[in-house]
């Protein structure tokens, strides 16, 4: 056969020699470990990460991923400043200084810098750097942007701050009991009292979370998944009170109160025709700011819902208009005052014993008789008395958004053959309201025979952005409209002709009724002795009443009378009130030169 | 001469044909290891592409993040502008500076009538309409 093609082949290799039985065996072991360690290796990796894989991951999860709360933002509240809003409570950040002792290298100069910027005592201060195994010690809370300042400038190693939130009051002492005051947490925080307790619902809103994956250091990891839930901030509040009338309200309260050394006093603004608070004064005041160096707790209520009180003669009005709805009565009715009233062996006297005769109704608001209000209480009858009490809305709460409001008590009422506690009621003794009840009841009569409730909020503002106006709320009628205007004459015949001269404010027609009444005993029956409470309730301007006004003055020192103490603060207070609106005068200006 | 460790074999044409066969298929072996480099390099480069994506959205969040943290810083700032024109709104500091300011506080307040529709820039004074005694 012809060759196509050639190729050197090289000499094979010797045959090998054959494995001896024991080498062989030896190779087989190892064979058999490797094999055993694999598919035990496989076997455990099989069990991690397929049977147990949950726990793995859960326990994966825990130190990869980070898991945070977000506090919710508490909703701030606002008062009405002209067109626009006054902040009343907000929510401030401020920095707390705080150390790292293991860090900290020359501790005496770090401790006496950090006791001069801040005011602590240096061995204080020095108790808390020299802790070696403390990885944290605060310095001082809410710092000063001026202490800030200058422990950073110091640059003081092993020093830091961290921001913390505090709630902020920018007024001060403006309308403290009504705003209250609260405390910041990461849940939105916690009110007490005011505004701040009974809205805290609103205020607070709900926390949210975070979770997200770290990095070793720590670091959140911007890429990774990130499960998030937002945090609800909560509502704003506005208030309906005018921030320029409460600021002159209390201003002129204040200087009342001073002059004549009272005990306590209270001014309440309404606007009659929405039943909208637009001043609500109360002194002795506090500072929410630093409400935590209060002593005297009883500063932190607000007497104008939470204390009540026996009235005296500003109830008076109310029992005539009750009279006159009655049709039992006009402002010209005539009786005969013989200056007592005998009931039930008690004699029921008028004010320092004055007899005066032959009166008409009108003589009975301007005289301050008790035995006139008597007699319309007699021609009227104790059920329906009772009856208009309460549609008048006394001895039940006013409703208002505010906390620890008080109903009065009327219990005295409940018996209706017990004549002397109707006779003593329609002069308003045995009885007690609420100073917001009593202007609630004025504000009625002032704007033709509607009860409102009264109103301190204004609107809410949703953290989205909506905003939920308040409508003002008719509560009912109580009087018709001729019997609102024959009792709006009267009034005005007191502070033109009756005890309420020092209530006038010149160019003006204004009404209002005077109220001295005595303060009954704590633990016992009767009355204390020297104790009065004065009060002036009235409305301007008569023909169109735009504001009611309420002004209550506890014991006052100087004077015995409300004529001498609340009649002129009213009148002040009204004087205010009527050139801040604009309002043009419609009377004769009577000038003191 | 032929060295006495090896030997000159020598085949047939069909044995010829078969080491073709072998050297194509040989050939074919050397284009797949190609196509693998191939696949290889487009697997490193695709690889590649991703870690640089995946690298700049992680520096583009920890940008968003830094831009979070200024904005709520700023966010925090006005605030605090806020606060502070609240506090220097307070009436309480308006009325301690009209001392300072020389304001003296409006006792009487007189108004006047404008009457428009015959001139408006006519002021009446209307006190002498109030008896004042």
């Amino acid at each position: 056969m012809r060759a196509h093609g050639a190729e050197i082949i090289r000499p094979k290799m010797k045959k090998r020699e054959k494995i001896s039985f024991g080498d062989e065996w030896r190779m087989r072991g190892l064979f058999l470990c490797v094999l055993l360690v694999g598919v035990s290796l496989i076997g455990r990796l099989y069990y991690v990460q397929i049977v147990d894989h949950k726990k793995w991951k859960s326990i994966a999860e825990d130190q990869h991923n980070v898991f945070q709360e977000l506090s919710a933002e508490r909703g701030e509240i606002f008062m009405r400043d002209g067109d626009g809003w006054y902040p009343l409570a907000v929510n401030r950040e401020y920095k707390m200084a705080y150390v790292v002792p293991k860090d900290v290298t020359e501790k005496e100069r770090v401790a006496a810098e950090l006791s001069a910027i801040v005011g602590i005592d240096i061995e204080e201060i020095r108790g808390k750097v020299n802790r070696p195994d403390d990885p944290f010690e605060i310095i001082k809370k809410r710092l000063t942007e001026d202490e800030e300042e200058r422990i950073r400038s110091a640059h003081l190693t092993g020093v830091a701050f961290l921001p913390e939130k505090y709630r902020y009051y920018p007024a001060g002492e403006l309308g403290a009991q009504v705003v209250g005051f609260a405390s910041l947490g990461e849940d939105g925080g916690a009110g007490g009292y005011g505004i701040e307790s009974s809205q805290d619902n609103r205020l607070r809103g709900e926390t949210g979370m975070v979770s997200q994956e770290k990095d070793a250091g720590g670091r959140w990891i911007a890429l990774s998944d990130r499960e998030i839930v937002a945090p609800r901030h909560g509502a704003d509040v506005v208030l309906t009170l005018d921030r320029v009338i409460q600021y002159e309200t209390e201003k002129i309260l204040r200087e009342a109160m001073e002059k004549h050394k009272a005990d306590r006093a209270t001014a309440i603004v309404v606007d009659p025709k929405t039943g909208a608070l637009l001043a609500m004064a109360s002194l002795p005041q506090f500072d929410p700011n630093e409400y935590s160096k209060v002593e005297d707790y009883s500063v932190f209520l607000n007497p104008a819902v939470s204390l009540s009180y026996e009235p005296g003669s500003i109830m008076k009005p109310i029992t005539l208009a009750i009279g006159i709805e009655e049709k039992k009565i006009s402002p010209h009715t005539e009786y005969v005052d013989t200056g007592v009233v005998k009931i039930s062996g008690y004699d029921i006297r008028n004010s320092e014993n004055k007899v005066y005769g032959r009166s008409t109704m009108m003589k009975v608001l301007e005289e301050s008789i008790n035995t006139g209000v008597i007699f319309v209480e007699k021609l009227v009858g104790n059920q329906t008395f009772r009856d208009y009490f309460e549609r008048f809305g006394f001895g039940k709460k006013t409703s208002v958004a505010l906390p620890a409001e008080l109903a009065g008590d009327t219990r005295n009422l409940s018996n209706l053959r017990s004549d002397i506690q109707f006779f003593t009621a329609s002069f308003g003794q045995g009885v007690t309201v609420t100073p917001l009840q009593m202007v609630m009841a004025y504000a009625a009569l002032a704007n033709g025979g509607i009860l409102y409730k009264p109103a301190i909020i204004d609107s809410l503002i949703y953290p989205d952005g909506t905003k939920e106006k308040m409508v003002p709320e008719e509560v009912r009628r109580v009087v018709s409209k001729e019997t609102s205007e024959s009792i709006g004459e009267m009034l005005e015949s007191v502070v033109v002709r009756g005890h309420g001269k020092r209530a006038q404010v010149s160019g003006y027609r204004v009404g209002g009724k005077t109220g001295t009444a005595q303060v009954a005993k704590s633990n016992s029956l009767g009355y204390e002795e020297g104790l009065t409470i004065g009060s002036f309730v009235g409305y301007a301007p008569i023909d169109d009443p735009r504001f009611v006004v309420l002004v209550k003055i506890d014991n006052p020192k100087d004077v015995q009378w409300a004529e001498s103490s609340a009649a002129p603060t009213f009148g002040r207070i009204m004087k205010f009130l009527l050139e801040y609106a604009k309002i043009k005068p419609t009377e004769s200006v009577v000038s003191k030169e | 001469m032929q060295p006495k460790y090896c030997r000159v074999k020598t085949w047939s044409a069909a044995t010829e044909q078969k080491f073709d066969r072998e050297k194509k298929q040989s050939r074919l072996a050397g284009s797949v290891d190609v196509l693998a480099l191939g696949v290889l390099l487009m697997l490193f480069v695709m690889g590649g592409g991703y870690l640089y994506s995946v690298n700049q959205t992680a520096v583009h969040g920890y940008q968003v993040r830094s831009l979070e943290k200024e904005l709520h810083a700023l966010q925090q700032e006005n605030t605090e502008l806020a606060i502070r024109e609240a506090d220097l709104r307070s009436l309480h500091r308006i009325e301690a500076s009209t001392s300072e300011l020389r304001m003296q506080k409006a006792e009487a307040t007189i108004y006047l009538e404008a009457r428009r529709e015959q001139d408006p820039l006519v002021l009446r004074d209307i006190s002498s309409r109030f008896s004042v005694r």
